[in-house]
């Protein structure tokens, strides 16, 4: 009878420590290679992980010093990349090596404005703030594994 | 000019002299081909570098006497600037034939000494020709199974009249329907109308003209808003596409006026810098856009033409077989089919029925044939290009 | 017959896959000669102007002299408009209004669902409960 299980195969050295850069041989990455690109990525940003595909648009709740519209990041710090069938799990992170994955900042704005509404207990009263969460909005240009 | 006399005393000479010849039948010999490799006629090259000058007089297709807007009065137009910059043209792209690209032929246009400005109607027949190669270059390289009729619809996706028009629309290019009298009245400076898609309006246009007002952008958003929320309910993929059917009421001149401007400014890199630079150019700004390949398809009788592309390629005839259910008698089943050649699985669909199921299944195995794409995609124009994954045709049913 | 398009689409424009394409493409600086409210507005065009102008040359810029209170509107490429009054306001709050202007994308301001919005399809695909192992699926 044909199993309707999907070989999820992770591939990784658990020996070393974490928050290191991983780097394998080509053998090892052929199965994701195989995968002709259509992969995801796991990338990290101020410790906040985000799975993203190639044109895929971030929104981040926050702003980053001195960065600009049109700036292009260079995401360094990438913990997974996968296909639908392998998924290739860094140690931490995966080594610069093996990918290439840009994003291009295209607008810098904020939330609408929104009330935030502190009730006392026991109907004792109530304290209103207001808040415009700043907004980041990255494209990912482009996310692609190399050997 | 063709001298039509002398053609005429060609044929009659012809004409009195022909009769019929029989030969013997001769075996294939390359006798008959001719020696030397025929040769392209050598045109003057400073005629082709200047072709406003009385060196053109030999190409007859040159359109005399036109218009070229000198480079300091191109300059002090905002919108040819600004847009150059937007597009992060290349400097060697001057602002006088970024000008030229706006300006569509039969457009109401007058220069300064009188003369009509010269149009882009010959540079987007060039650049049009080229970005169709170069797009469908790209696609039959990563799709090479794809059928004619879904590679035809995918590149309409990208460089149709429509698609390149919401293209000038994302780079910010606004219209000018204004007639020549319209525009002196208002005593604007040519330097203030360049920068502007300017093209003859059908009578839609001049309608629209009069509601909207004169420097508008156009934003057909109203007509695309009504048709997004239909499609979406019905729809089975949540794919955001814009899906058009096509609207009598939108205004024909202004989509080819639009589509001509992105053709022309191709053209206009490729003869200014380099070919490698207008195809970087069709690259980045047209196919870098997103479709989606797989919902294109559409199938008629799914399970017949899987049977004939397993024959054709030397597979076991494929059959469907049920791989789970649940709910047989219920008021909503779902029934797993499988579409296998022998004991390899081509493809799998679920449904309501086992009919809805057979069908999925046969349309995802198709899709999985036809959506085949190399892993190594080398284009022929590019270095180390080894050939090409060629498809055995359609399959007929 | 074998396969047949389904429908007409339209490629979809993702800014920055490509090229990036600045979205703010014209701002207009209205000021008024006589009154008060445009002291700022003036003091921050006759310094700056010249100066954000060299350094944007994607944007073009307009200074309109009226009747009234000043104001600063940016134009965007989908077709979009924001004014913002500057009346009473000093050339350091009209600059962050511009640089604001100058990043914004003219669409309407949302709020986050989810950090990450795709048009992909997921890569690992969607669980179904017809895809695990038939000892281990639930019976009913």
């Amino acid at each position: 009878m044909m199993s309707l299980l999907r070989q999820v195969r992770h591939m990784s050295t658990a020996a070393s420590a974490p928050s290191g850069f991983l780097k394998v041989s080509a053998e090892q990455i052929k199965p994701l290679l195989l995968a002709n690109q259509h992969i995801f990525a796991k990338v990290h940003m101020h410790n906040n992980a985000y799975l993203v595909t190639k044109g895929d648009q971030m929104r981040l709740p926050y702003r980053f010093k001195g960065l600009k519209v049109g700036d292009v990041i260079n995401f360094e710090h990438v913990s997974q990349i996968g296909s639908r069938d392998h998924v290739f799990q860094g140690d931490k992170y995966i080594s610069q090596d093996h990918f290439n994955i840009k994003g291009v900042v295209t607008a810098l704005t904020a939330e609408p404005m929104t009330t935030h509404v502190h009730h006392r207990i026991k109907d004792k009263g109530y304290t209103r703030t207001q808040r415009k969460v700043p907004q980041t909005i990255i494209r990912i240009s482009e996310l692609e594994l190399k050997a | 000019m063709i001298r039509t006399s002398r053609l005429l005393r060609v044929s009659r000479v012809a004409v009195s002299r022909s009769r019929l010849i029989t030969c013997a039948p001769r075996s294939f010999t390359s006798d008959h081909k001719p020696k030397t490799p025929p040769q392209a006629p050598t045109m003057d090259p400073t005629a082709l570098r200047y072709p406003n000058s009385d060196l053109s007089v030999n190409l007859r297709d040159v359109a005399k006497g036109d218009y070229l807007v000198p480079g300091d009065l191109a300059r002090q137009s905002p919108a040819l600037k600004t847009l150059h910059a937007r597009l992060g043209l290349p400097e060697a792209l001057p602002l006088s034939t970024l000008a030229q690209c706006l300006t569509c032929p039969e457009a109401d246009t007058v220069g300064e000494d009188g003369r009509k400005l010269a149009d882009n109607y010959g540079m987007s027949v060039f650049g049009g020709s080229l970005l169709k190669y170069h797009v469908t270059e790209k696609f039959v390289v990563q799709y090479p199974r794809l059928p004619l009729p879904i590679l035809n619809s995918l590149l309409d996706s990208h460089l149709s009249l429509r698609s390149l028009t919401r293209l000038a629309e994302s780079w910010g290019v606004e219209t000018d329907r204004r007639s020549a009298f319209e525009r002196h009245m208002s005593n604007d400076s040519l330097a203030n109308t360049l920068g502007y898609l300017r093209y003859k309006p059908v009578e839609d246009d001049v309608s629209n003209a009069s509601k909207d007002g004169v420097f508008d952008s156009y934003t057909p958003r109203s007509d695309v808003k009504k048709y997004n929320q239909k499609q979406k309910k019905n729809s089975q993929h949540n794919y955001d596409s814009q899906v058009y059917v096509f609207d009598s009421s939108a205004p024909e001149g202004y989509e080819r006026s639009a589509a001509r401007f992105v053709q022309a400014l191709v053209a206009a890199i490729h003869a200014h810098v380099s070919r490698d630079e207008a195809l970087k150019f069709i690259d980045n700004f047209i196919l870098s856009r997103a479709v989606d390949v797989e919902s294109l398809f559409s199938f008629n009788q799914p399970h017949k033409e899987i049977v004939r592309v397993c024959a054709r390629e030397g597979l076991e005839r494929p059959e469907a077989r049920l791989m789970a259910e649940t709910g047989r008698l219920s008021k909503a089943p779902v029934f797993v089919v499988g579409v296998f050649s022998g004991k390899h699985k081509l493809g799998e669909g679920q449904g309501a029925s086992l009919a809805e199921a057979k069908i999925r299944a046969s349309v995802n195995a198709l899709k999985g044939y036809y959506l085949y794409s190399p892993i190594e995609q080398t284009r022929p124009q590019e270095e180390g290009y080894n050939g090409t994954f060629i498809d055995k045709g359609p399959v007929v049913i | 017959m074998s396969a047949r398009p389904a429908y007409q689409t339209v490629a979809r424009n993702l800014n920055g896959v490509g090229n990036f394409v600045l979205q703010c493409k014209k701002v207009t600086f209205r000021y008024c000669n006589w009154g008060g409210s445009s002291d700022g507005m003036r003091q921050y065009l006759d310094k700056n102007l010249q100066k954000i102008a060299a350094q944007n040359p994607e944007i073009e810029f307009v200074a309109v002299k009226d009747i009234g209170h000043p104001f600063i509107r940016g134009e965007f490429v989908n077709g979009a408009e924001k004014t913002i009054c500057c009346k009473n306001k000093h050339p350091r709050f009209i600059n962050g209004k511009f640089e604001m202007l100058k990043s914004s994308d003219g669409a309407p301001r949302k709020q986050m669902k989810s950090p990450v919005e795709s048009i992909n399809e997921s890569v690992r695909g969607i669980w179904s409960p017809y895809h695990t192992d038939p000892k281990a699926r639930h019976k009913i």
